[in-house]
């Protein structure tokens, strides 16, 4: 088998704990948005309240949140859902680095970059 | 809130998850179609709560994917790097673009992925791996289930796939769908990917690239709770049931069926962008 020209020297062995973090963002992420999600519904139930059309800009979802109001539960767990790829991507990035897998770490990191353009878009609305 | 529409939209979601997952297209090429074409729901509006459902789904989707390592991690952030700037540039494009484009495109995408449905496939065959150098490291196995044997495999034409991943992302931006419909045959007959591997690597990176969509429509005013939830939970919903249902029925005996479906929906966005409405459609 020829292969690592110059390539990262980590083997697959080497990154098993990446896809271990992963997962388990991915998990944890899947279950907190859907709590959140849950929850929202719940109370938008409970105080017969409609939801937005539109979301809140993030500014003003923390407010809203302590207001109760579950149009901004609804809203933290759409974030919460948008979220958590990103957060994989930090991790997978940082478990690249760690396992001693350089350019992929670095590659990673790029694609972040790439995420945190759109952020930064919807951060300037 | 309108709890029959709430309930209406959850299970067109579901269904289109259903159908997505037997046909390995995920639910997202069905959802902005039906939704505009029979709802009414604004094409963007639509457009954003897909990217969104479709990020819910591959959250859940990809960590299965990841415990039987039919994901490749390397491979996936290797070809997200274009993927996801074409998602970005494409879901910009799209905010502004006229709905009468869109539906050309997308009407175009929905007859693509109908035909290849129809034309028989060949599969790639795996190479004998001495032949094959493996530049980018990009060398994995994983335990096919049915056989209980180990493949391993190295990706081939990575610049090739880089390319194809860009594209695939901007249509992605563009549409809100989730970009597998074009990645994995392109991963599976360009790279030499087997095609679980090729799944699963696909579904993980479409995730990603939603995201990359979905804040930008986001930014744009384009999410709208009311379609979103709905849209989320009957996708959830959906494919899980499609991935049970895909191991009991025959789910080659209905691929016509729904490919039929497919190009329906296909024409009649190409009608709608000339301004043509088929009866039952808003």
């Amino acid at each position: 088998m020829n292969q690592q020209h110059g390539a990262s020297p980590a083997s697959n062995e080497a990154i098993v704990p990446v896809y271990r973090a992963a997962i388990r963002v991915l998990t944890w992420g899947f279950r907190t948005g859907a709590g959140i999600l849950l929850l929202g519904l719940v109370v938008s139930l409970i105080k017969r309240e409609a939801l937005n059309t539109q979301v809140d800009p993030f500014a003003d979802i923390l407010p809203t949140l302590f207001d109760g109001k579950p149009a901004a539960i609804i809203d933290l767990a759409i974030l919460t859902f948008m979220a958590t790829p990103l957060l994989t991507v930090v991790v997978v990035a940082i478990g690249f680095m760690r396992a001693g897998d350089r350019r992929y770490g670095m590659l990673s990191f790029v694609v972040l970059g790439v995420l945190c353009i759109s952020v930064t878009l919807s951060l300037l609305r | 809130m309108d709890i029959t529409r709430f309930i209406e939209l959850g299970v067109v979601s579901a269904a289109a998850a259903i159908v997505g997952s037997m046909l390995g297209l995920g639910g997202g090429v069905f959802l902005v179609p039906i939704f505009t074409l029979f709802f009414g729901i604004d094409q963007k509006i639509a457009i954003g709560a897909s990217a969104i459902a479709v990020v819910t789904n591959s959250v859940v989707g990809s960590s299965i994917h990841l415990q039987s390592r039919f994901t490749n991690l390397r491979l996936a952030m290797l070809l997200q790097v274009t993927m996801a700037t074409g998602a970005t540039i494409g879901a910009i494009v799209g905010v502004w673009a006229p709905e009468r484009a869109l539906n050309v495109i997308f009407g175009l995408v929905l007859l693509y992925a109908a035909t290849s449905m129809l034309l028989k496939r060949t599969a790639a065959t795996a190479q004998e791996l001495s032949e094959v150098d493996d530049e980018w490291n990009l060398k994995a196995s994983y335990i096919d289930p049915a056989s209980k044997r180990e493949i391993t495999y190295v990706p081939q034409q990575v610049r090739a796939g880089l390319g194809v991943s860009g594209f695939a992302g901007m249509l992605s931006g563009m549409l809100g769908v989730g970009g597998g419909v074009i990645q994995v045959p392109a991963m599976n007959l360009l790279m030499r990917i087997p095609v679980k591997a090729a799944a699963g690597t696909s579904s993980f990176m479409v995730g990603i690239t939603a995201v990359a969509t979905a804040f930008v429509y986001y930014s744009r005013e384009k999410i709208d709770p009311t379609v979103v939830v709905p849209a989320m939970i009957g996708i959830f919903l959906g494919s899980q049931a499609g991935s049970r249902l895909t191991r009991r029925v025959k789910a080659r005996n209905l691929v016509l069926f729904f490919t039929i479906i497919l190009l329906y929906l296909g024409i009649s966005l190409l009608l709608k962008a000339a301004n043509i409405t088929l009866p039952g459609q808003k």
